[in-house]
Protein backbone atom coordinates (compact mmCIF):
# COMPACT_ATOMS: atom_id res chain seq x y z
CA UNK A 1 0.00 0.00 0.00
CA UNK A 2 1.49 3.29 -0.21
CA UNK A 3 1.82 6.48 1.73
CA UNK A 4 0.31 9.71 0.81
CA UNK A 5 0.58 13.07 2.88
CA UNK A 6 -2.30 14.60 3.52
CA UNK A 7 -3.84 16.82 6.42
CA UNK A 8 -5.48 16.41 9.21
CA UNK A 9 -7.94 19.30 8.37
CA UNK A 10 -9.31 17.38 5.66
CA UNK A 11 -10.64 14.43 7.97
CA UNK A 12 -11.59 16.13 10.25
CA UNK A 13 -13.75 18.19 7.47
CA UNK A 14 -14.65 14.65 6.76
CA UNK A 15 -15.83 13.67 10.64
CA UNK A 16 -17.80 17.01 11.00
CA UNK A 17 -19.56 16.34 7.35
CA UNK A 18 -20.55 12.95 8.59
CA UNK A 19 -21.76 14.34 11.64
CA UNK A 20 -23.42 17.19 10.36
CA UNK A 21 -25.86 14.43 8.51
CA UNK A 22 -25.89 12.02 11.67
CA UNK A 23 -27.11 14.60 13.99
CA UNK A 24 -24.66 13.12 16.66
CA UNK A 25 -21.32 14.08 18.29
CA UNK A 26 -19.54 11.03 17.81
CA UNK A 27 -15.64 11.50 17.03
CA UNK A 28 -14.56 9.17 14.07
CA UNK A 29 -11.05 8.22 13.78
CA UNK A 30 -10.15 7.81 10.26
CA UNK A 31 -10.97 4.07 10.39
CA UNK A 32 -14.55 4.93 11.73
CA UNK A 33 -15.06 7.05 9.27
CA UNK A 34 -16.38 4.38 6.44
CA UNK A 35 -18.32 3.57 8.76
CA UNK A 36 -19.94 6.60 10.12
CA UNK A 37 -20.10 7.93 5.98
CA UNK A 38 -22.16 4.41 5.45
CA UNK A 39 -24.60 5.15 8.61
CA UNK A 40 -24.79 8.79 7.55
CA UNK A 41 -25.80 7.82 3.76
CA UNK A 42 -28.37 5.42 5.19
CA UNK A 43 -29.92 7.92 7.24
CA UNK A 44 -30.10 10.60 4.23
CA UNK A 45 -31.33 8.05 2.21
CA UNK A 46 -33.78 6.98 5.51
CA UNK A 47 -34.88 10.38 5.39
CA UNK A 48 -34.94 11.04 1.96
CA UNK A 49 -37.18 8.25 1.46
CA UNK A 50 -39.47 8.77 4.52
CA UNK A 51 -39.20 12.48 2.89
CA UNK A 52 -40.41 11.70 -0.39
CA UNK A 53 -42.89 9.38 0.58
CA UNK A 54 -44.34 12.24 2.19
CA UNK A 55 -43.87 14.63 -0.65
CA UNK A 56 -44.87 11.88 -2.95
CA UNK A 57 -47.89 11.34 -1.10
CA UNK A 58 -49.19 14.85 -0.54
CA UNK A 59 -48.23 15.59 -4.20
CA UNK A 60 -50.65 12.40 -5.20
CA UNK A 61 -53.41 13.49 -2.30
CA UNK A 62 -53.11 16.98 -4.48
CA UNK A 63 -53.28 15.65 -7.82
CA UNK A 64 -55.89 12.70 -7.05
CA UNK A 65 -58.03 15.81 -5.36
CA UNK A 66 -57.71 17.49 -8.22
CA UNK A 67 -58.32 15.49 -10.67
CA UNK A 68 -61.42 13.62 -8.55
CA UNK A 69 -62.69 17.45 -8.23
CA UNK A 70 -62.20 18.10 -12.23
CA UNK A 71 -64.39 14.36 -12.59
CA UNK A 72 -66.82 14.92 -10.19
CA UNK A 73 -67.77 18.16 -11.42
CA UNK A 74 -67.72 16.97 -14.89
CA UNK A 75 -70.43 13.78 -13.76
CA UNK A 76 -72.04 15.93 -11.17
CA UNK A 77 -72.86 18.85 -13.94
CA UNK A 78 -74.01 15.93 -16.72
CA UNK A 79 -76.20 14.58 -14.03
CA UNK A 80 -77.55 17.82 -12.54
CA UNK A 81 -78.12 18.57 -16.68
CA UNK A 82 -79.99 15.71 -16.99
CA UNK A 83 -81.93 16.34 -13.73
CA UNK A 84 -82.69 19.71 -14.26
CA UNK A 85 -83.85 19.26 -18.14
CA UNK A 86 -86.60 16.39 -16.48
CA UNK A 87 -87.75 18.30 -13.77
CA UNK A 88 -87.39 21.93 -16.08
CA UNK A 89 -89.63 19.82 -18.80
CA UNK A 90 -92.14 18.72 -16.63
CA UNK A 91 -91.86 22.24 -15.28
CA UNK A 92 -92.60 23.72 -18.18
CA UNK A 93 -95.16 21.47 -19.50
CA UNK A 94 -97.11 22.53 -16.39
CA UNK A 95 -96.39 26.39 -16.76
CA UNK A 96 -96.81 25.53 -20.39
CA UNK A 97 -100.65 24.38 -19.82
CA UNK A 98 -101.27 26.55 -17.81
CA UNK A 99 -100.33 29.33 -20.27
CA UNK A 100 -102.20 27.90 -23.05
CA UNK A 101 -105.28 27.45 -21.12
CA UNK A 102 -105.33 31.13 -20.34
CA UNK A 103 -104.45 31.85 -24.01
CA UNK A 104 -106.92 29.84 -25.01
CA UNK A 105 -109.55 31.78 -22.68
CA UNK A 106 -108.23 34.87 -23.75
CA UNK A 107 -108.46 34.07 -27.60
CA UNK A 108 -112.30 32.84 -27.64
CA UNK A 109 -113.42 35.34 -25.12
CA UNK A 110 -111.95 37.86 -26.82
CA UNK A 111 -113.27 36.91 -30.06
CA UNK A 112 -117.06 35.94 -28.55
CA UNK A 113 -117.48 39.24 -27.25
CA UNK A 114 -115.68 41.27 -29.27
CA UNK A 115 -112.93 42.41 -26.41
CA UNK A 116 -115.50 43.70 -24.87
CA UNK A 117 -117.51 45.60 -26.75
CA UNK A 118 -120.25 42.93 -27.89
CA UNK A 119 -123.86 44.60 -26.91
CA UNK A 120 -126.18 41.97 -28.69
CA UNK A 121 -126.68 38.89 -26.42
CA UNK A 122 -129.34 37.34 -27.89
CA UNK A 123 -129.40 33.63 -27.67
CA UNK A 124 -125.79 34.27 -27.00
CA UNK A 125 -125.58 31.60 -24.34
CA UNK A 126 -128.20 29.39 -25.57
CA UNK A 127 -127.75 25.25 -24.98
CA UNK A 128 -124.78 26.09 -23.77
CA UNK A 129 -123.66 22.60 -21.29
CA UNK A 130 -122.00 24.33 -18.71
CA UNK A 131 -122.42 24.80 -15.12
CA UNK A 132 -121.55 27.61 -14.94
CA UNK A 133 -121.20 31.00 -17.55
CA UNK A 134 -118.09 33.47 -17.00
CA UNK A 135 -117.27 35.82 -19.68
CA UNK A 136 -114.12 37.76 -19.41
CA UNK A 137 -115.75 40.83 -19.99
CA UNK A 138 -118.53 41.58 -18.04
CA UNK A 139 -121.88 42.12 -19.67
CA UNK A 140 -122.80 45.49 -19.64
CA UNK A 141 -124.99 48.33 -21.90
CA UNK A 142 -126.87 45.62 -23.70
CA UNK A 143 -129.17 45.67 -26.07
CA UNK A 144 -130.34 43.06 -27.10
CA UNK A 145 -130.40 40.00 -23.88
CA UNK A 146 -133.80 37.85 -24.95
CA UNK A 147 -133.60 34.32 -25.35
CA UNK A 148 -129.92 34.74 -23.82
CA UNK A 149 -129.78 31.52 -21.64
CA UNK A 150 -132.32 29.47 -22.92
CA UNK A 151 -131.95 25.45 -22.40
CA UNK A 152 -128.22 26.22 -20.78
CA UNK A 153 -127.06 23.85 -18.10
CA UNK A 154 -126.06 26.75 -15.97
CA UNK A 155 -126.77 26.27 -12.65
CA UNK A 156 -126.11 30.03 -11.26
CA UNK A 157 -126.43 33.18 -12.43
CA UNK A 158 -124.01 35.32 -10.66
CA UNK A 159 -123.78 38.55 -10.43
CA UNK A 160 -120.04 39.62 -11.38
CA UNK A 161 -120.51 38.24 -14.65
CA UNK A 162 -123.78 40.24 -15.53
CA UNK A 163 -125.09 43.92 -15.05
CA UNK A 164 -128.17 43.67 -17.23
CA UNK A 165 -128.84 47.95 -16.20
CA UNK A 166 -130.56 49.23 -18.82
CA UNK A 167 -132.72 47.15 -20.61
CA UNK A 168 -135.84 48.08 -19.54
CA UNK A 169 -136.70 49.43 -23.26
CA UNK A 170 -134.47 46.72 -25.15
CA UNK A 171 -137.08 45.05 -27.16
CA UNK A 172 -138.48 41.48 -25.82
CA UNK A 173 -135.79 41.77 -23.41
CA UNK A 174 -137.61 39.53 -20.85
CA UNK A 175 -138.58 36.84 -23.85
CA UNK A 176 -137.42 33.46 -22.48
CA UNK A 177 -134.63 35.23 -20.88
CA UNK A 178 -133.83 31.69 -18.82
CA UNK A 179 -136.43 29.70 -20.50
CA UNK A 180 -135.42 26.08 -20.29
CA UNK A 181 -132.95 26.01 -17.69
CA UNK A 182 -133.22 22.48 -15.91
CA UNK A 183 -130.19 22.88 -14.19
CA UNK A 184 -130.69 26.56 -12.89
CA UNK A 185 -130.82 26.98 -9.20
CA UNK A 186 -130.08 30.19 -7.93
CA UNK A 187 -130.01 33.87 -9.99
CA UNK A 188 -128.08 36.65 -8.43
CA UNK A 189 -129.16 40.29 -8.60
CA UNK A 190 -128.23 41.29 -11.87
CA UNK A 191 -129.53 44.24 -12.11
CA UNK A 192 -132.32 43.41 -14.49
CA UNK A 193 -134.76 46.30 -14.39
CA UNK A 194 -138.38 46.18 -14.87
CA UNK A 195 -139.52 44.36 -17.95
CA UNK A 196 -142.19 42.71 -19.76
CA UNK A 197 -141.80 39.35 -18.90
CA UNK A 198 -142.90 36.46 -20.96
CA UNK A 199 -141.85 32.94 -20.15
CA UNK A 200 -138.74 34.25 -18.51
CA UNK A 201 -138.38 31.34 -15.92
CA UNK A 202 -140.26 28.86 -17.93
CA UNK A 203 -139.52 25.38 -17.15
CA UNK A 204 -136.50 26.29 -14.26
CA UNK A 205 -137.85 23.46 -12.98
CA UNK A 206 -134.81 23.47 -10.47
CA UNK A 207 -134.76 27.32 -9.90
CA UNK A 208 -134.91 27.82 -5.92
CA UNK A 209 -133.49 31.79 -5.52
CA UNK A 210 -134.08 34.70 -7.46
CA UNK A 211 -133.05 37.68 -5.46
CA UNK A 212 -134.99 40.33 -7.05
CA UNK A 213 -137.88 40.55 -9.58
CA UNK A 214 -138.53 44.12 -10.12
CA UNK A 215 -141.89 45.53 -10.98
CA UNK A 216 -142.97 49.00 -12.57
CA UNK A 217 -146.16 50.58 -13.99
CA UNK A 218 -147.10 48.80 -17.24
CA UNK A 219 -144.80 46.65 -17.59
CA UNK A 220 -146.50 42.86 -17.62
CA UNK A 221 -146.16 39.01 -16.45
CA UNK A 222 -147.91 37.46 -19.67
CA UNK A 223 -150.42 34.72 -18.17
CA UNK A 224 -150.45 33.38 -21.90
CA UNK A 225 -146.66 32.58 -21.15
CA UNK A 226 -146.62 32.02 -17.87
CA UNK A 227 -143.23 33.48 -16.78
CA UNK A 228 -143.14 31.02 -14.06
CA UNK A 229 -144.07 27.94 -15.19
CA UNK A 230 -143.34 24.99 -13.49
CA UNK A 231 -141.28 26.91 -11.39
CA UNK A 232 -141.99 24.03 -8.72
CA UNK A 233 -138.83 24.54 -6.39
CA UNK A 234 -138.73 28.67 -6.16
CA UNK A 235 -138.85 29.24 -2.86
CA UNK A 236 -137.14 32.89 -2.26
CA UNK A 237 -138.07 35.23 -5.12
CA UNK A 238 -138.00 39.12 -3.62
CA UNK A 239 -140.61 41.45 -5.64
CA UNK A 240 -139.82 45.27 -6.25
CA UNK A 241 -141.75 48.31 -7.49
CA UNK A 242 -144.87 48.18 -8.53
CA UNK A 243 -147.47 46.26 -10.34
CA UNK A 244 -150.53 47.38 -11.79
CA UNK A 245 -151.15 44.51 -14.53
CA UNK A 246 -152.82 41.13 -14.08
CA UNK A 247 -151.13 37.87 -15.43
CA UNK A 248 -148.47 37.06 -12.35
CA UNK A 249 -149.34 33.17 -12.21
CA UNK A 250 -147.22 31.60 -9.79
CA UNK A 251 -149.19 28.49 -8.93
CA UNK A 252 -146.40 26.05 -9.58
CA UNK A 253 -144.62 27.39 -6.79
CA UNK A 254 -145.90 25.60 -4.25
CA UNK A 255 -142.72 26.03 -2.18
CA UNK A 256 -142.43 29.74 -2.15
CA UNK A 257 -141.57 30.94 1.67
CA UNK A 258 -144.09 33.70 3.13
CA UNK A 259 -141.39 36.83 2.96
CA UNK A 260 -142.14 36.08 -1.08
CA UNK A 261 -145.47 35.98 -0.72
CA UNK A 262 -145.38 39.07 1.34
CA UNK A 263 -142.94 40.65 -1.06
CA UNK A 264 -145.42 39.96 -3.72
CA UNK A 265 -148.32 41.28 -2.18
CA UNK A 266 -146.36 44.16 -1.46
CA UNK A 267 -145.46 45.29 -4.51
CA UNK A 268 -149.15 45.41 -5.68
CA UNK A 269 -150.36 49.05 -6.62
CA UNK A 270 -153.36 50.16 -4.64
CA UNK A 271 -155.02 52.43 -6.94
CA UNK A 272 -155.02 49.44 -9.77
CA UNK A 273 -158.64 48.34 -10.95
CA UNK A 274 -159.37 45.13 -11.66
CA UNK A 275 -156.27 43.29 -11.98
CA UNK A 276 -155.77 40.20 -10.24
CA UNK A 277 -152.94 37.25 -9.48
CA UNK A 278 -152.92 33.47 -8.97
CA UNK A 279 -150.36 32.18 -6.28
CA UNK A 280 -149.77 28.32 -5.40
CA UNK A 281 -152.69 27.34 -2.63
CA UNK A 282 -150.37 25.21 -1.08
CA UNK A 283 -147.66 27.81 -0.65
CA UNK A 284 -150.20 29.84 1.34
CA UNK A 285 -151.53 27.00 3.03
CA UNK A 286 -148.14 26.40 4.61
CA UNK A 287 -146.58 30.09 4.78
CA UNK A 288 -148.97 31.59 6.37
CA UNK A 289 -150.32 28.12 8.42
CA UNK A 290 -151.33 28.65 12.02
CA UNK A 291 -149.51 25.71 13.50
CA UNK A 292 -146.85 23.34 12.38
CA UNK A 293 -148.34 20.73 9.86
CA UNK A 294 -151.89 22.52 9.66
CA UNK A 295 -151.05 23.92 6.30
CA UNK A 296 -154.49 25.96 6.69
CA UNK A 297 -152.81 28.96 5.87
CA UNK A 298 -155.30 30.00 3.30
CA UNK A 299 -158.02 30.50 6.16
CA UNK A 300 -155.49 32.13 8.40
CA UNK A 301 -156.47 35.51 10.65
CA UNK A 302 -152.66 36.70 8.75
CA UNK A 303 -153.48 35.47 5.50
CA UNK A 304 -156.28 37.49 5.55
CA UNK A 305 -154.97 40.65 7.19
CA UNK A 306 -151.85 40.80 4.49
CA UNK A 307 -154.46 40.71 1.68
CA UNK A 308 -156.76 43.15 3.20
CA UNK A 309 -154.06 45.63 2.43
CA UNK A 310 -154.89 45.42 -1.52
CA UNK A 311 -158.37 45.07 -1.27
CA UNK A 312 -158.51 46.11 -4.86
CA UNK A 313 -156.55 42.91 -5.91
CA UNK A 314 -158.01 39.55 -6.86
CA UNK A 315 -155.84 36.93 -5.93
CA UNK A 316 -156.51 33.41 -6.74
CA UNK A 317 -155.55 30.17 -5.22
CA UNK A 318 -154.49 27.43 -7.63
CA UNK B 1 -165.33 46.67 8.87
CA UNK B 2 -164.54 45.35 5.44
CA UNK B 3 -164.82 41.46 4.06
CA UNK B 4 -163.76 39.88 1.24
CA UNK B 5 -165.78 38.08 -0.84
CA UNK B 6 -163.83 34.11 -1.23
CA UNK B 7 -165.48 32.23 -3.32
CA UNK B 8 -164.06 28.16 -4.01
CA UNK B 9 -164.52 25.54 -6.52
CA UNK B 10 -166.14 21.88 -6.28
CA UNK B 11 -164.17 19.23 -5.81
CA UNK B 12 -162.64 17.99 -9.01
CA UNK B 13 -163.42 21.49 -10.18
CA UNK B 14 -161.62 25.15 -11.26
CA UNK B 15 -163.17 28.38 -11.22
CA UNK B 16 -162.60 30.84 -13.68
CA UNK B 17 -163.89 34.04 -15.21
CA UNK B 18 -162.28 33.34 -18.94
CA UNK B 19 -159.36 34.85 -17.72
CA UNK B 20 -158.32 34.31 -14.02
CA UNK B 21 -158.60 30.58 -12.85
CA UNK B 22 -158.59 29.55 -9.32
CA UNK B 23 -159.48 27.12 -6.36
CA UNK B 24 -160.07 29.90 -3.95
CA UNK B 25 -160.41 33.25 -5.04
CA UNK B 26 -160.58 36.32 -3.25
CA UNK B 27 -162.42 38.60 -4.51
CA UNK B 28 -161.56 42.32 -4.91
CA UNK B 29 -163.61 44.78 -3.92
CA UNK B 30 -166.29 45.15 -6.75
CA UNK B 31 -165.64 42.07 -8.06
CA UNK B 32 -169.01 39.59 -8.43
CA UNK B 33 -168.99 36.20 -7.54
CA UNK B 34 -171.43 36.04 -11.06
CA UNK B 35 -168.90 36.11 -13.29
CA UNK B 36 -167.28 33.02 -12.19
CA UNK B 37 -168.22 29.24 -13.03
CA UNK B 38 -166.73 26.04 -13.25
CA UNK B 39 -164.79 24.28 -15.38
CA UNK B 40 -163.16 20.65 -14.54
CA UNK B 41 -159.39 20.10 -13.52
CA UNK B 42 -159.12 18.14 -16.91
CA UNK B 43 -160.49 21.01 -18.98
CA UNK B 44 -157.85 23.36 -16.86
CA UNK B 45 -154.92 21.14 -17.26
CA UNK B 46 -155.76 21.01 -21.17
CA UNK B 47 -155.78 25.15 -20.95
CA UNK B 48 -152.56 25.26 -19.37
CA UNK B 49 -151.05 22.83 -21.57
CA UNK B 50 -152.05 24.61 -24.58
CA UNK B 51 -150.48 27.48 -23.77
CA UNK B 52 -147.15 25.62 -22.43
CA UNK B 53 -146.36 24.94 -26.62
CA UNK B 54 -146.35 28.35 -27.46
CA UNK B 55 -143.26 29.31 -26.37
CA UNK B 56 -141.88 26.45 -27.87
CA UNK B 57 -143.84 27.91 -31.20
CA UNK B 58 -142.72 31.40 -30.80
CA UNK B 59 -138.94 30.36 -30.12
CA UNK B 60 -139.28 28.51 -33.56
CA UNK B 61 -140.85 31.47 -35.20
CA UNK B 62 -138.53 34.07 -34.20
CA UNK B 63 -136.20 32.24 -37.01
CA UNK B 64 -133.45 30.92 -34.64
CA UNK B 65 -134.41 27.28 -35.07
CA UNK B 66 -130.97 25.35 -34.21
Amino acid sequence: MATVKTDNAHYAAIAAKIRSHTGENTAYKPSEMPKGIDDACREAAAEGYDNGVQEGRDLGEKIGYEKGYAEGESVGYANGKADGYAEGETAGHAAGVTEGKQAEYDRFWDAFQDYGNRTDYMLAFRCINADYIRPKYKLKDLTQIQMMFQSSGVKKIESAYFDFSGTENVANAGYALFNDCSNLEEIEDINLPAVNYIGTWYYCEKLKKIAVVRCASGKTFDASVPPFYMCSELTDVTFTGTLNTSGLVMQWSKKLSRASIESIIGVLSSSASGKSITLSKAAVNNAFETSPGAADGASSAEWAALIATKPNWTISLV
Amino acid sequence: MRTRLVIYSDEGMVLTNGELYGKQIFLAEGMSADDFYEISDKEYAGITASEADELVLDTQLCGCDF
